[in-house]
């Protein structure tokens, strides 16, 4: 099976997942993102590389976000890609500073470094990862990139 | 464990102007057992920095990211910044960026051909590549009548480009075409094979689960080129191959550069072959980038450089500014892979491996 667009991907990952897990899923600029609670990230991120249809074996990207004014104000964003379908796909989850995520670098073995990234330039944290040394910035006191510290 | 093992530092590599790095290996003998790399050196905020500059302003900061192909490191920010404003780009105008893109990456692979050979002991093409890259520059500043700093500008370029292009860069072409035939000749001799056939190898599963993409996993037999997967520009009307080789070697990342050079010769010569009017009409971009906005969405523009995909994730809230700013890029990747790449090769053989990867710090440190 393949799938004939972006959307019938995305409806095809919501269809296994119950509509509380799943927060919004969209195209914008030809390009499909998923917004799913912290909570099941893992299981989400498990079943979108084991699927046969899917296969999203690599983590391209990782990002984050900071948002102040909210009341989960960090944004991180997941790029994979699929090397079955030839396509990206963006999940989205929201954090705060003192509840940890669940890392995915045992999965994605180059998550390790941008985990390392994320906590170094705005201070989040990940579950399970071993390492936190500053990646890039070795003495600084501060989260360099939240918007709150200008 | 390991009886006499010690730790050695590596640095600063790689050494010709790809920037700095640190190599702490743990070695017994001359066999590498671990290598850890610390990166940083270079970090300049360049993300921060663009949060509060302008679209033009952020242009400048765009050129820094990889600073030996200035056209490939504001593609994407150039890119990303059209799609979320809206702007058109006539369709000659795509062809001359596609058109300076792709002589960039003849330029970097060139630069990287010339660092595989110096540390393989090589030491004569260096100087002979070197010249042909100045050569290929004054080519890229005589064609744009302008300076190379942000020449790409989102919605057009600087300025309109030299009315005898095309036969300035046919007879450049020729020149290249000739050139990297003899550099085969000079480098590919036996004495660079038995230094460079299976050493490095890098397996296709390490290029999932890395997420390296570029020409390292092309190397390792994986197809992956955002110039096939996902078109931008005018990439999808020239019929050019994506060349692949399987061992994932020194060896077969060496001549893979060469393949793609010549894709690059075939692809510009497709583009002159199509567009034979007038260079002179060309215009520049006629927005006032000073006023545009951006709207409150996000957007991320992948495409495909010398070392891999570089991609700008832009978020914008309503100003002129971008309220976040972001670029992917591969040599993050190519970094954590490096000690399963290089566990249990000879310490000689590391500054090839190095070079052969094509890792570049300040695209790395951002």
């Amino acid at each position: 099976m393949s799938f004939k667009s972006e959307l019938d991907m995305l409806q095809y990952i919501c269809l296994n997942f119950s509509k509380q897990d799943i927060l919004k899923y969209a195209v914008e600029y030809k390009q499909p993102f998923l917004y799913v609670v912290r909570s099941v990230l893992p299981k989400v991120i498990s079943f979108i590389k084991e699927d046969s249809e899917l296969q999203f074996n690599m983590l391209l990207d990782m990002t984050a976000i900071h948002y102040p004014d909210r009341s989960e104000p960090f944004q991180i964003r997941y790029l994979f890609y699929s090397s079955k379908l030839k396509k990206r796909l963006t999940i989205y989850i929201f954090s705060t500073e003192d509840v940890p995520i669940q890392t995915i670098s045992n999965v994605y073995l180059n998550a390790d470094w941008y985990e390392r990234e994320l906590h170094e330039m705005f201070g989040i944290l990940f579950d399970y990862h071993s390492d936190f040394r500053a990646l890039f910035l070795s003495d600084c006191e501060t989260y360099p990139l939240r918007k709150d510290k200008l | 464990m390991i009886s006499d093992g010690y730790f050695m530092n590596i640095s600063p590599m790689p050494a010709t102007g790809m920037g700095i790095i640190r190599f702490v290996a743990q070695v017994d003998g001359e066999k590498i057992l671990e290598i850890n790399p610390f990166v940083g050196f270079s970090y300049r905020g360049i993300e921060k920095c663009m949060e509060q500059h302008n679209i033009l302003g952020g242009l400048i900061f765009s050129e820094k990211v990889f600073s030996d192909g200035i056209f490939q490191s504001q593609y994407p920010y150039v890119l990303a910044c059209e799609k979320m404003l809206g702007l058109r780009v006539p369709k000659p105008i795509q062809d001359i960026r596609v058109f300076l893109i792709e002589l960039t990456r003849i330029k970097v692979h060139l630069r990287i051909i010339a660092n595989i050979a110096t540390d393989t002991g090589i030491i004569v093409a260096s100087p002979l590549i070197s010249k042909m890259i100045s050569r290929i520059k004054g080519t890229i500043s005589k064609v744009i009548q302008s300076p190379t700093l942000s020449f790409f500008r989102p919605g057009g370029v600087a300025a309109s480009i030299h009315p005898d292009t095309k036969q300035i860069c046919l007879n450049l072409l020729s020149e290249i075409s000739i050139f990297t035939q003899e550099m085969k000749q000079l480098i590919d001799n036996s004495i660079f094979k038995s230094r460079t056939t299976d050493k490095g190898i890098l397996k296709d599963n390490d290029v999932f689960s890395f997420g390296i993409t570029g020409i390292n996993a092309r190397a390792s037999g994986v197809k992956i080129d955002v110039r096939k997967d996902n078109p931008y520009e005018s990439y999808d009307e020239y019929d050019f191959e994506i060349p692949t080789k399987k061992s994932g070697d020194c060896y077969s990342r060496f001549l893979l550069r060469f393949d793609e050079i010549y894709q690059s010769i075939y692809i510009i010569k497709r583009i002159f072959e199509k567009f034979s009017g007038n260079y002179n009409v060309v215009q520049s971009t006629k927005y006032d980038l000073d006023e545009l906005k951006l709207p409150s969405e996000s957007i991320y523009q992948p495409t495909e450089s010398s070392l891999g995909e570089l991609g700008c994730f832009l978020v914008g809230n309503s100003t002129e500014k971008p309220y976040r700013c972001h670029f992917r890029s591969n040599g993050i990747s190519v970094l954590q892979a490096i000690n399963s790449i290089c566990t249990g090769c000879d310490l000689t053989d590391f500054r090839s491996i190095v070079s052969s990867l094509g890792i570049v710090m300040t695209e790395v440190d951002r």
